[in-house]
């Protein structure tokens, strides 16, 4: 039976780290809340923090610079792969609508990440 | 002399009580990663090739400015009335779509608390900026 139990043992290893690798944070900013939930599951999260400092991986990049970037660490992903942006509540939509329009022109297709809703006073 | 130790090694050691346990996390740890679904908003932009122009005024436009003012095809409500008045529009769409504006000075959680309410009523949002 010692054979199967080391077969069950890494799938149990590996299962516990996808589940705690799901949603690497790059960096700590505050989410805006939503309930919606999405099966997309994205292969890269941007991170936009309120001083419109841009991470990926936990590394910094220029917003001038990002297409490039992604491009080149969206290449092995095929033509359309999803990305997450997590975006401080607190910053403004030109930022968002800046990595928008490059996600438009290189066919990538974005999610905004959120955080569940802490009261519900949604309407 | 009939001493005979104490403590005696227990030569048979059984592992199904590990296995169980092992087998047990194994299906916790198998159903909660693929019951996972993360909290997120899908982000579309209105794209060139699309028929917009026959539908173009069927679809309501909620405006964002950038003093939090909310318009519904130019006229202003307030946010407790953005759903009523959304559903009534809606109403008979089998496509439900709106197009939220937002001005660039707009925060995103300003923008996410519009989205949200058309998320919830599986309508399509597409983004534009203002």
């Amino acid at each position: 039976m010692s054979g199967m139990t080391d077969i069950v043992f890494l799938l149990l290893i590996f299962f516990m780290l996808t589940t705690t690798l799901i949603v690497p944070a790059a960096k700590d900013v505050e989410l805006p809340e939503s309930n919606n939930q999405t099966q997309a599951s994205p292969v890269l999260v941007i991170t936009v923090a309120r001083d419109q400092s841009v991470y990926i991986d936990d590394q910094t990049y220029p917003m001038q610079g990002l297409e490039g970037v992604l491009q080149q660490k969206l290449e092995p992903y095929g033509p359309t792969p999803t990305i997450r942006l997590n975006a401080d509540r607190d910053l403004h939509m030109q930022e968002v609508f800046t990595v928008l329009t490059i996600a438009k022109r290189n066919r990538y297709k974005v999610i905004l990440g959120t955080k569940p809703l802490s009261n519900q006073v949604e309407s | 002399m009939g001493l005979r130790p104490r403590n005696r090694f227990i030569d048979n050691f059984s592992m199904s009580g590990m296995t169980d346990i092992v087998f047990l996390l194994l299906i916790f740890f198998m159903l909660t990663s693929t019951l996972i679904a993360p909290n997120a908003l899908k982000m579309l932009l209105p794209s060139r090739g699309t028929p917009e122009m026959q539908t173009e005024n069927r679809i309501p436009t909620v405006t964002i400015h950038s003093n939090t003012r909310i318009e519904v095809d130019g006229q202003t409500v307030q946010f407790e009335n953005l759903a009523l008045i959304l559903e009534s529009r809606l109403a008979d769409q089998p496509d439900p779509t709106i197009k939220v504006v937002t001005s660039p000075q707009v925060s995103v959680g300003d923008a996410v608390r519009i989205m949200n309410v058309a998320a919830k009523r599986n309508y399509t949002v597409v983004l534009k900026q203002l």
